[in-house]
């Protein structure tokens, strides 16, 4: 393996731990329905700019890694990612050509989709109470993704 | 962009979307009800719980500025009271000491099981975010620690939950509101035995499937019953707020409100069952817990008023059965 390759992979591997990180770290109790979805949109980002590294599988073993983190039902997590990622791999030519604001507004229903139906496979495991709350977290997940697309267009792999 | 694929020829988007969503599927069905894929989990959990401790640093660091820049009155003051309250405390366990004792003796006459003893140690909660549909925490102590999973855990009000998955120095505690948790209690007024079942709701328990001639009501102290074998005997777990008998139902329900404050959770207390060591050197033989009781029936006039041969024999008969269990 060449160096590079490997400096790229461990700066791969440095991102996806510090939005694991930034997904179990505490909220305000009142506010914890609005943490954005930092996983999710690196997921989305890279899977638009490099299709062929980060894909399906590497969605599936972030969602294993994040059911494990908070203690979901083992499957949850990766399979909702599983499906999103081969949405945004499958048509990322087309999205790469859209204008920001249709990206925010695709990110927007994809994030509310996710919550979603985790809160659908949670219920039909074994009752859940649906909180209205965490659907504002797609907003603000949709108000940081111009940022974030330029933050990691600027860590160069 | 710039990275060359892993696979020089990667099969194609959908088969792989196919093989995650099977596995997915399979992970879910497998674990989905009652944490069957625990080995899984702990051997993840095991790479990954480094995290946790990075995502706790905030508060600790923030712990840690409060008491750099905390009052030296104030801690003087809070000192004081706390001696006085440490004071009030020991005073009361003397007591509490005393009848241990006279309790696990009368327990020897009657020969009913003596209650188990058990070891407590204090642990904290992270502040680690978890599953918005789950009522567990994580806590700072591990089997590198003596953790085991299904360890009873409680606070100083009450029952909080048992471990459901541990690693080397973290382990998981699912709450005694989860949905998929149930306490064995009784109430501790009358010894009536029921379950209390999470509701997934930081503040309700529900027992269901009571008799409608149940008696139980409002403001009745429900305490474990120690039946599942996971909970010892008597901590208490919440309070009755609401009984429903309504006669178009076969069965009652009630509502009870948990006395542990689950929702704001900091310092607990890990629980070790213990054999209990304090009687195991005066454990009397079956012939010297009869000279006893006979000799004190002998002392106490007012027994003699009882019918006391048939209680003899009753318990006479008792003690031979018992015997006989134990030779087999």
């Amino acid at each position: 393996m060449p160096t590079h390759k490997i400096l790229a992979f461990a700066k791969v591997v440095l991102i996806f731990s510090i939005a694991l990180f930034l997904e179990i770290i505490i909220w305000p109790q009142q506010l914890s329905g609005l943490r954005p979805s930092w996983l999710v949109m690196i997921l989305i980002y890279w899977s638009i700019s490099m299709p062929n590294t980060v894909s399906v599988g590497t969605a599936f073993i972030m969602g294993i890694l994040w059911d494990v983190l908070l203690g979901t039902v083992l499957g949850v997590h990766s399979l909702v990612l599983s499906i999103t990622i081969y949405f945004f791999a499958r048509y990322h030519l087309l999205i790469r050509t859209l204008s920001v604001w249709f990206q925010m507004l695709l990110i927007m229903l994809w994030v509310l989709m996710i919550k979603i139906s985790i809160f659908a496979i949670e219920y039909l495991l074994h009752g859940a109470h649906f909180q209205p709350q965490i659907l504002w977290g797609a907003l603000f997940s949709t108000m940081l993704w111009p940022w974030l697309s330029k933050l990691l267009q600027k860590i160069q792999l | 962009m710039a990275m060359k694929p892993i696979f020089q020829k990667a099969p194609p988007l959908g088969l792989r979307l196919a093989i995650t969503v099977i596995l997915s599927l399979a992970l879910i069905f497998w674990d989905g009800r009652s944490y069957l894929a625990g080995g899984i989990r702990s051997a993840v959990d095991g790479v990954v719980s480094n995290l946790f401790y990075f995502a706790n640093l905030p508060r600790n660091f923030l712990d840690g500025v409060d008491n750099v820049f905390s009052d030296k009155n104030k801690l003087i003051a809070e000192n004081e009271a706390l001696k006085i309250q440490l004071r009030e405390k020991n005073a009361s366990l003397l007591l509490f000491n005393q009848l241990k004792l006279e309790n696990e003796r009368l327990r020897l006459l009657l020969r009913s099981p003596l209650r188990e003893d058990e070891y407590k140690k204090s642990a904290e909660v992270l502040a680690i975010e978890s599953d918005a549909y789950r009522q567990q925490i994580i806590v700072n102590k591990g089997t590198e620690q003596g953790v085991y999973e299904g360890q009873p855990v409680i606070d100083e009000k009450g029952v909080v939950g048992q471990v459901v998955a541990t690693n080397a120095n973290t382990s998981r505690v699912l709450l005694i509101t989860d949905v998929m948790n149930a306490v064995p209690i009784q109430v501790l007024r009358n010894d009536v035995r029921a379950i209390a079942k999470g509701t997934g709701l930081s503040d309700v328990l529900l027992l269901d499937n009571l008799p409608l001639t149940v008696d139980l009501q409002k403001g009745d102290v429900l305490v474990t019953s120690g039946l599942g074998g996971n909970f010892l005997e008597g901590y208490p777990v919440a309070t009755i707020t609401k009984v429903i008998k309504d006669q178009n139902n076969h069965f009652a329900q009630a509502y009870a409100k948990p006395l542990a404050l689950l929702d704001r959770l900091r310092y607990l207390l890990l629980l070790w069952p213990t054999t209990n060591n304090s009687n195991k050197t005066i454990m009397p033989t079956q012939d010297d817990v009869r000279k006893i009781i006979n000799e004190r029936q002998t002392r106490l006039n007012l027994l003699h008023q009882l019918p006391i041969d048939k209680i003899k024999v009753d318990s006479d008969e008792e003690s031979t059965k018992n015997t006989s269990e134990k030779g087999n």
